[in-house]
């Protein structure tokens, strides 16, 4: 039996969205490191410009498609012109998120509820959808959605909205996993916990991440190359019998029992 | 079930309650709690409905008041909530129950407005609910917010799609938030997972669902059950279950799944 050295995704085609930050260049970065052809989409033609740059400037084969995936015409725009230039489309990574102001759900206005809900909701539907429609023909795809640990716990920082709207992800990752099985596609939640970026070091300083640190088991954040190698591991084709899943990826900060209303350790 | 008047000056606010006899969870909730010695604010859509129940209650000596609205409509939610605490003076116990379910074309051919819809009534209806209650609620440091799910929340609709197990998700994420924040405030949120409720309406369009004396897949009693467990949870006494998602399905979510029942039985679409 051939040890597994390597996910090799040669020959595969990928679409990244908001691709343009956070986890979402480490991402792209991954899946073109290990052989994909990778189409980076952003909400606008800057971001998606500048995350094309980056990638290209280490040596990534990457193009941009910037569109709003919480325009559904857009969506199915975005899918036809990714399939349109590269013949195909196996992988979708859909990052895209928006985060929530941390108010208390009393003081949740409708405008935050409604902006976190097109995100990390509609938008997935709209993307999914899109690439369901192209994937079951060549029987084979994966669907990878990044969620959040908090989808199974709470947030300090975030609020309502995005705890229910990550939840509420996953609840949409288990019902397509089992629609779309029997085409060869898999579709899959990943969880990721504490993960320290270099932007998020300058933001946040080295003390206060220090002190988030300590309270995961791990005693560390997690890297944003750790998260990515998960994602190619689910975008490869050895992982094709893992669907509906949603993995935490996270130090094991969501099986150690929480503080009470703890700000001070709060990261999510 | 004993008439054990727990509930006795506490004021109860059920969506999606109405058609009396001819209800589902809601009406039976709503019966269940006045039984238990609430007034009872029925809600649903129409004037008709909301009446089925009222009157209902109202026969069988309890206390009961009907508002038509619509839970995706913030500013409905609101009205009503207001409306509820200027006839009655206070809120104590939400049961956020109004949904949309049934079935639904397979993904690739679910169309926008199908899936708006779902996810507006049965996740964004919560929240907007649960908003305006709480406002309330947080002054009078009390609550009881039950949100009526469904075993989709973890696993997926037997007979729904899926903006239904996505908003059916969500809302055990929404409770478990509010549980935490609010538990300062003695305030509960818990969200119950029944599945195969009695519903009159739907047995009659879905003779199938239904038969059969296996008992793992014996329709639920909506006032003897479901009720039950809502008018407990709703105690003063009971402030110790919070952010809890309680499936009420004779163990039917233990069972390792079976793909044949789910795709032949269902009759629905799965692509």
């Amino acid at each position: 039996m051939q040890t597994l050295q390597r996910c090799d995704l040669t020959g595969m085609v990928a679409l990244v969205t908001g691709a343009g930050g956070g986890l979402g260049p480490f991402i792209a970065r991954a899946l073109a490191e290990a052989g994909a052809t990778v189409a980076v989409n952003d909400r606008t033609l800057e971001r998606t410009t500048a995350a094309v740059e980056e990638l290209r400037r280490a040596g990534c084969a990457v193009e941009g498609f910037p569109a709003d995936v919480t325009d559904s015409a857009q969506v199915d725009q975005l899918i036809q012109h990714v399939v349109e230039r590269f013949g195909q489309l196996d992988i979708l990574v859909n990052k895209a998120e928006a985060h929530g102001s941390g108010r208390r759900s009393d003081e949740v206005t409708d405008e935050e509820w409604e902006a976190v809900l097109a995100v990390n909701v509609h938008a997935p539907f709209y993307l999914s959808r899109a690439a369901v429609r192209h994937m079951r023909h060549r029987r084979f795809g994966r669907i990878i959605h990044v969620s959040n640990i908090t989808a199974i716990r709470t947030s300090v920082l975030n609020g309502v909205a995005y705890v229910a709207t990550k939840e509420a992800l996953y609840g949409l990752t288990r019902h397509l996993s089992i629609e779309v099985a029997q085409h060869g596609i898999t579709v899959n939640a990943i969880l990721p916990g504490f993960i320290v970026t270099p932007k998020l070091v300058s933001e946040w300083g080295e003390e206060r991440i220090a002190r988030l640190a300590e309270t995961i088991p791990a005693l560390r954040a997690g890297t944003p190359e750790e998260v990515a190698a998960l994602v190619v591991f689910l975008a490869s084709r050895e992982a094709g019998y893992i669907t509906g899943a949603a993995i935490p990826i996270d130090g094991a900060v969501s099986v150690v029992p929480g503080a009470r209303n703890n700000p001070e350790a709060a990261f999510a | 079930m004993t008439d054990e008047r727990w509930l006795e000056g506490m004021v109860a606010f059920v969506t999606g309650a109405g058609r009396g006899e001819d209800g589902g969870g809601g009406a039976g909730i709503a019966r269940a709690l006045a039984r238990h010695g609430a007034r009872v604010v029925v809600n649903d859509l129409t004037e008709e409905f909301v009446a089925a129940t009222v009157t209902q209650i109202q026969q069988r000596g309890g206390e009961a008041w009907g508002i038509v609205g619509d839970v995706s409509n913030p500013r409905d939610a609101e009205r009503m909530i207001d409306a509820t605490v200027e006839r009655f003076g206070q809120i104590d116990i939400l049961v956020n129950n109004a949904a949309l379910g049934g079935l639904v074309p397979a993904i690739e051919r679910l169309p926008d407005d199908i899936w708006h819809l779902q996810v507006a009534v049965d996740l964004s209806g919560p929240f907007f609910m649960s908003r305006a209650a709480l406002r309330h609620m947080i002054p009078r440091r009390f609550g009881r917010i039950v949100n009526i799910g469904s075993l989709a929340g973890i696993r997926t609709g037997f007979v729904s799609g899926a903006p239904y197990t996505t908003a059916k998700s969500g809302l055990i994420g929404l409770t478990r938030q509010m549980a935490a924040e609010f538990a300062p405030f003695r305030i509960t949120v818990n969200v119950l997972l029944p599945t195969g409720i009695r519903n009159p309406a739907i047995m009659r369009r879905r003779p199938d669902l239904f038969q059969g004396n296996d008992r793992q897949l014996g329709p639920l009693d909506p006032e003897e059950e479901i009720g039950k467990l809502v008018a407990f949870l709703a105690r003063r006494d009971v402030g110790f279950i919070s952010g809890a998602a309680i499936p009420l399905d004779r163990g039917l979510g233990s069972a390792l799944g079976n793909f044949v029942e789910y795709a032949r039985r269902s009759g629905k679409d799965i692509g």
